[in-house]
């Protein structure tokens, strides 16, 4: 029997393949890997995973780590957060039959058919001032409220002395507290489907999140917090950046003779397309469609 | 197993073949001949049509593949000898002397100067069919551009990366011999005619006659300058395919361009996952063991990703 | 397409061919019977074109000396002067000939209109007057007109001196057939009112060799009826797939 019996162009990835690829996406695209602060960019020896990027993207500029803003705290009117870091360290791919890693019982093992096991670690860490600090910033935030100064005033001026480079520094008009980063790796596995997504020529290979699991959290609430943290994270921010364009999977033969590709069309002879077997992703492709 | 496995169905490839059959054009000019004939020619060709199969002894086999000659312009250039009266001998020496004591003197009535020049334009009009069976062949090609201070991401931005190229080369190629039509003999017999119509027409009928007569009928005399027996079809492709060599030279160009200009598929290495997001690098992987197989329906590329970029 | 054909169109129009006025299709060749120097002036109507000289001498190679009036005086008219014709002794340079004593002198043209008239002048080596030896056209014995007829049709010959006639039929050319070959050329004697051949037979392109048998003669070949064949057209088109073998 023929790959390309029922369709025209025939694509498969191996689960090893995958893992490759998935690496070299995180040495070359570190920052959709790894989130921080100013500090932790400045700083990225205080990571609690180093990043190992490649030599290009040093060479290029790109960055290693998305900024974000300091996590702010709470009742401290925008006057004053904390340094944090988000890394995900890890990032590995099992196709059914699933034989890389055993899924938690809450994801119901064994792996479905058509589904793939993701296995993530996923480090973080919180920079924690002194209390010296913190309390000092209490006085600042005291003065703020009674005389209704905007958090704008005190960040412009040196009002109530707070000193810049040994408690605080400014960033995006507000104080990022200076301490020491709280490093901490969970481990995470879920489980998703394969889709091609988008139409036209903008066809896409994606992944999608079905289930997560963060094993050994409690008390449960807090769990399925951070789980659905995670899923946001995982849906929202990261996956669909990673979605690769159909012909990448064909070695863009559809491109080398100048026509439009799509999915072949599910059948009798593909149930699944793309389908997830034998540890492999399968696509079937129809050319000049 | 390999880490990636593309297959391309059999109508898929022939759509790769025309890709690079629709782009083998050449063309040249030549001359040759001598004395009392000489031609010259300017002779280009195109391919179309054209039967693929894949065949399960990993080879292709491609037949009926149609060379259109285009254009094929040929200029043939005729001597007619002078036509002159006198020259006898009028009063011979007497023996034991040879020789001629008094010779009439010879004068030309008759002289082409320079020749009867026939052109003939068969563009279009001359076909000829190939056959053969290729194998594919992997080649890397390495970016010229790298260097210590060039990596692939630069050369790739210079239009110039490393590529995995697969290309068709021929195990053997086979060339018909040219069809002439018989119309194309028609033609040539027409525009000799006219040539040497343009030459004597406006004679007197008379003078034409003579001209004729001596001439041993023109187009007769024409066809022994041109060595032309009583096909005229088949000398047409034997000057064509033979003496001016368009069959060889055919053969040659089109084993060049598959077998080494102009592959069917390349494949990028390091190969693009990820495009570039904005000022983000894009993400490539390097791909290796790139091997390619022929089976009956189909042609199945295997590689695997490098560990390292 | 090109059409350079270099056609010697006098070649189909002179008419008639006389030995009188040389033309591309008649010409004439006079012996040398004496040694001595020959010298020649070239006319048409009436006025001096070119001269030439010749030199007989017992030893000489070349039996005759070929003037081509064409090459002598361009179709122009210019005149050229090469030889001072009034020097008495041997002039070297152009248009200049040796011949052995006994050979000939031939006159033709090789293209161009013709109607040249040649008169020739004698002077014995051993000293002597100069003489007039051949003038206004007329032959002796041992000299030859020779006549090429290309025109198919009927032409008549005549003997201007004494009155001698005959007929010239050239038939129409066949349908080529074959490789052609030069018919042999005919040879007439010129007798005092009569040719010893009344009637010929010819080809086109066949020549006749008039040779001189009487004191003296002027002879004219003139064509009266043409026959230009089947059909007036004056273009002919054949179909060249049966004009094929």
């Amino acid at each position: 029997m023929a790959f390309t019996d029922h369709c025209d162009l025939y694509g498969a990835i191996h689960e090893t393949g995958i893992n490759l690829i998935v690496n070299h996406i995180m040495m070359q695209r570190p920052s959709l890997f790894n989130y921080g602060t100013k500090m932790f960019e400045s700083n990225p020896g205080l990571l609690c995973t180093p990043v190992n990027a490649h030599r290009e993207v040093r060479k290029r500029r790109n960055p290693i780590m998305t900024v974000q803003p300091p996590l702010p705290i709470i009742g401290a009117a925008g006057t004053a957060g904390l340094d944090y870091c988000f890394q995900i360290a890890e990032f590995r791919i099992d196709f059914h039959p699933g034989n890389q890693f055993t899924l938690p019982p809450e994801l119901n093992p064994p792996l479905a058919a058509q589904t793939l096991a993701l296995k993530l670690r996923v480090c973080g860490a919180i920079a924690c001032p002194e209390r010296s600090i913190q309390e000092h910033f209490g006085e600042v935030v005291a003065v703020q409220f009674a005389e209704l100064i905007s958090p704008r005033e005190i960040v412009a001026g040196t009002f109530a002395g707070v000193k810049l480079d040994t408690e605080a520094v400014v960033r995006d008009d507000t104080f990022a507290l200076l301490g020491r980063p709280q490093c901490f790796c969970i481990d995470v596995y879920a489980t998703a489907r394969m889709e091609v997504t988008g139409t036209g020529n903008n066809r896409k290979l994606s992944i999608k999140l079905e289930g997560l699991e963060i094993v050994d959290l409690q008390p449960t609430g807090l769990e399925n917090s951070l789980e659905c943290y995670l899923v946001s994270v995982l849906r929202i921010g990261i996956l669909p950046r990673l979605r690769v364009a159909l012909q990448t999977v064909t070695f863009e033969i559809g491109n080398a003779i100048s026509l439009s590709v799509g999915p072949t069309p599910t059948s009798g002879f593909i149930p699944n397309n793309p389908a997830i077997e034998q540890d492999q992703v399968k696509v079937f492709i129809n050319v000049g469609v | 197993m390999s880490h990636f496995t593309v297959a391309a169905s059999e109508e898929t490839f022939r759509k790769l073949f025309r890709k690079v059959r629709d782009t083998v054009r050449a063309s040249a000019s030549g001359s040759g001949g001598g004395g009392t004939f000489r031609y010259s020619w300017e002779a280009g060709f195109e391919l179309r049509g054209g039967t693929i199969d894949l065949q399960s002894s990993n080879s292709v086999r491609i037949s009926e593949l149609d060379v259109v000659y285009t254009p094929l312009k040929l200029r043939l250039e005729i001597d007619i000898p002078q036509v002159c009266i006198g020259g006898f001998c009028i009063i011979p020496k007497p023996w034991p002397w040879s020789g001629c004591l008094l010779r009439a003197p010879r004068i030309c009535i008759f002289s082409a100067n320079p020749d009867i020049v026939v052109p003939i334009n068969l563009s279009g009009l001359i076909q000829s069919e190939i056959s053969g069976a290729f194998r594919i062949r992997t080649r890397y090609y390495t970016s010229p551009l790298l260097s210590s201070t060039v990596s692939y991401l630069d050369a790739e931005d210079r239009g110039q990366p490393s590529e995995w190229r697969f290309y068709l080369d021929p195990i053997w190629l086979d060339i018909d011999p040219i069809d002439v039509a018989d119309t194309i003999g028609n033609i040539l017999e027409a525009v000799i005619t006219n040539a040497i119509n343009g030459l004597l027409g406006w004679l007197p009928g008379w003078a034409r006659d003579v001209l004729s007569w001596i001439f041993g009928n023109i187009i007769g005399f024409i066809r022994r300058i041109l060595d032309i027996a009583d096909d005229i079809d088949e000398w047409l492709s034997n000057l064509l395919g033979v003496s001016i060599g368009l069959l060889d030279w055919v053969l040659t160009i089109v084993a060049d361009y598959f077998a080494n200009r102009y592959p069917i598929l390349k494949i990028e290495d390091p190969y693009p996952i990820l495009d570039y997001d904005g000022a983000l690098i894009p993400v490539k992987v390097p791909l290796l063991n790139m091997g390619v197989n022929v089976a009956d329906t189909e042609m199945v590329l295997t590689a695997d990703v490098g560990a390292t970029l | 397409m090109s059409m350079n054909a270099r056609i010697n169109t006098y070649a189909l129009q002179h008419n008639p061919i006389e030995s009188a006025s040389i033309g591309v299709l008649g010409s004439v060749a006079v012996t040398l019977q004496d040694e001595g120097d020959y010298f020649g002036t070239v006319y048409r109507n009436g006025r001096e074109m070119a001269t030439f000289h010749i030199v007989t001498v017992k030893n000489a190679a070349e039996t005759q000396a070929d003037i081509d009036f064409a090459t002598l005086v361009p179709d122009g008219g210019e005149r050229r002067e090469p030889c001072d014709h009034n020097a008495d002794t041997t002039v070297s340079g152009e248009h200049v000939y040796t011949v052995i004593t006994g050979g000939y002198m031939v006159f033709y043209v090789s293209q161009g209109a013709g109607n040249f008239q040649v008169d020739v002048d004698y002077v014995p080596h051993d000293g002597g007057e100069r003489m007039s030896y051949y003038k206004n056209g007329e032959l002796r014995p041992g000299c030859f007109f020779i006549v090429t007829l290309l025109r198919p049709g009927h032409y008549q010959m005549r003997d201007m001196v004494y009155g001698g006639s005959g007929d010239i039929a050239v038939a129409y050319p066949p349908k080529p057939e074959g490789e052609y070959t030069a018919p042999e050329p005919v040879q007439v004697s010129v007798m005092p009112g009569e040719f010893d051949t009344p009637s010929l037979q010819l080809q086109p392109t066949q020549s006749i060799v008039f040779d001189v048998r009487s004191d003296r003669a002027s002879l004219v070949v003139e064509l009266l009826e043409p026959d230009d064949g089947p059909g007036d057209l004056a273009v002919r088109w054949t179909n060249p797939l049966d004009s094929v073998e």
